[in-house]
């Protein structure tokens, strides 16, 4: 099951302009140094504290599934893993797990972001998915 | 909070009637007719007119098809109380805490309670009633991308993690649906009788790993409505009264955040206490269980929050042989739940608990059935609702 297109709005547009080049942004307090979801909006319209920060784009396996599909095009049987991951910075991020064994223990498996376009259009997004850095638990 | 036996007798809250319309693969009427027609059959139940109802509380599934012009659809003239709730599988008991309160309070006399929903349509499968339709736009547009376009998934990954931390396993969460499937099996209503196995559990096509098939719920067409009423006034109605003892409601408020509780600990451990203490009745004096099971998991997790067992033993204590299913020591979700039953979402373990509460289950009758314990469940593990119901065993 491939990464479906997708198309970004006003909210996510700074996250969208990240992933484009490369980088994975979080929100982050300036006051304190956490790190927040991307998602993640000032308490008032005029706060200041909040500003994007790239994350490492290191992360762990917090928990993960298994989807059966179906290839579009040739009606073959895919299995798709997702999972929760928690980043190095904190926050828990939902993504595709590729290059992943779907029948592996991924119990607290390091992995790495990596980028993929969404769709051919130009409209459609590039997003993050995590690959494992340990090359025991790759497909 | 206070305790509801802090009121005089007279004021406390009861639930005097209840509606069922035909549910399952049920076409032609559209989920306001639905609703409709489950109002106007727990009038009846009740010995009501409609008339006689002066609150109406409306609640919507996932077509969110059902709203307040139901009012005019009934003729309900001069309401003193209307509103549509929204708390997902959560809003059924949250419906009858707020029509408590405002009978308790001597805002209304007699309040309907609601619900209906119609995804299924001939020729489409249950699943894809509830994929997400959300235009792929923006953070939803993301995760629905990414393959989280559904409750499957996500459930998944809570089941997953409970597994991870506790050793549970696919096996114990068959027990219970197996368990539940021999009570659908004495339930004229379930949409589902013939009985399983652990063993067919296991062959079930995986739905989204670890779930197989028979770890999810239905998807059913229909509705289903409680009037709620004072206690003096259902004392001369045509049913016995179902008195509302304590109630309870948790949202976390991590959803799509960081929750390093996900799923291990839902907002069942502090709705569940919160209603016991209420109702002034502890864990041990529960009589029967009817949860919102949207999964066998959700179930699971549910009875550990609540306090039937320590948190992680629940995967050994559903899988006790004697616990679960007719005449075991734990009467749970005794007319086959949202698995076999009907999935009307809340509607479905609070209906289960009236009919239990009054005696009226038949051959799946509990024997003892004063104190009734009713969850709800919504989002993913992100709402969640609490009722202590009182019956008439007498015993």
């Amino acid at each position: 099951m491939a990464i479906s297109p997708v198309a970004r709005d006003s909210a996510s547009a700074d996250f969208f302009d990240g992933t484009r080049r490369g980088a994975f942004l979080l929100r982050r307090r300036r006051s304190t140094g956490e790190y927040l979801d991307p998602a993640a909006v000032p308490a008032q319209s005029d706060e200041v504290d909040l500003e994007y920060a790239p994350a490492g784009g290191g992360a762990r396996v917090v928990s993960w599934s298994t989807l059966r599909g179906r290839n579009g095009d040739t009606e073959e049987p895919v299995r798709t893993v997702v999972g929760i991951v928690e980043l190095d910075e904190g926050p828990w991020w939902w993504s595709q797990l590729v290059d992943v064994d779907p029948d592996g223990d991924l119990t607290d498996l390091r992995v790495q972001v990596d980028f993929l376009a969404s769709g051919p259009d130009p409209h459609h997004e590039v997003v993050p998915v995590f690959r494992p850095t340990e090359p025991d638990h790759r497909r | 909070m206070a305790k509801t036996g802090d009121l005089p007798a007279h004021r406390r809250a009861a639930i005097v009637g209840l509606g069922l319309t035909e549910m399952g693969r049920v076409y032609g009427p559209t989920a306001q007719q639905f609703a409709a027609e489950a109002v106007r059959r727990a009038a009846a139940d009740a010995g009501l007119e409609l008339s006689d109802i002066d609150g109406l509380l409306v609640s919507a599934g996932v077509t969110n098809a059902v709203n307040l012009s139901l009012q005019v659809d009934l003729g309900l003239r001069d309401l003193r109380m209307l509103t549509q709730l929204q708390a997902f599988g959560s809003t059924a008991g949250a419906m009858v805490q707020y029509a408590a309160m405002a009978v308790e309070s001597g805002m209304v006399d007699t309040v309907a309670c609601v619900f209906a929903d119609a995804p299924l349509r001939p020729g489409l499968t249950s699943g894809a009633a509830y994929t997400s339709r959300a235009a792929p736009r923006g953070w939803p547009g993301l995760r629905e991308a990414s393959g989280f376009d559904g409750p499957n998934t996500m459930y998944a990954l809570a089941a997953r993690r409970h597994m991870l931390a506790f050793g549970t396993t696919s096996e114990q969460l068959g027990a219970i649906a197996v368990a539940q499937r021999a009570w659908a099996g004495m339930n004229p209503l379930a949409q589902l009788r013939e009985p399983i196995t652990i063993a067919d559990h296991q062959a079930s096509r995986f739905v989204v790993e670890p779930f197989h098939l028979l770890d999810c719920c239905l998807v059913s067409n229909g509705g289903v409505a409680v009037i709620v009423t004072t206690s003096d006034r259902a004392a001369s109605r045509a049913q016995p009264p179902v008195p509302v003892l304590g109630w309870g409601q948790a949202h976390p408020g991590n959803r799509w955040r960081r929750n390093d509780d996900f799923g291990l600990v839902s907002g069942a451990a502090r709705s569940g206490p919160a209603a016991l203490r209420m109702a002034d009745v502890a864990i041990g004096d529960v009589d029967v269980v009817e949860l919102y099971d949207c999964y066998t998991y959700t179930v699971l997790l549910t009875l550990e929050d609540y306090g039937f067992c320590e948190k992680g033993e629940c995967g050994a204590f559903v899988s006790t042989p004697g616990v679960l299913g007719p005449g075991g020591s734990l009467p749970l979700n005794t007319g086959g739940g949202q698995l076999s039953g009907y999935y009307m979402w809340g509607m479905t373990p609070l209906s289960e608990a009236v009919i239990q509460a009054r005696g009226q289950a038949g051959e799946r009758q509990v024997e003892r059935h004063d104190v009734v314990l009713v969850s709800g469940n919504g989002g993913f593990l992100d709402y969640h609702s609490t009722l202590v119901l009182g019956g008439g065993s007498g015993t």
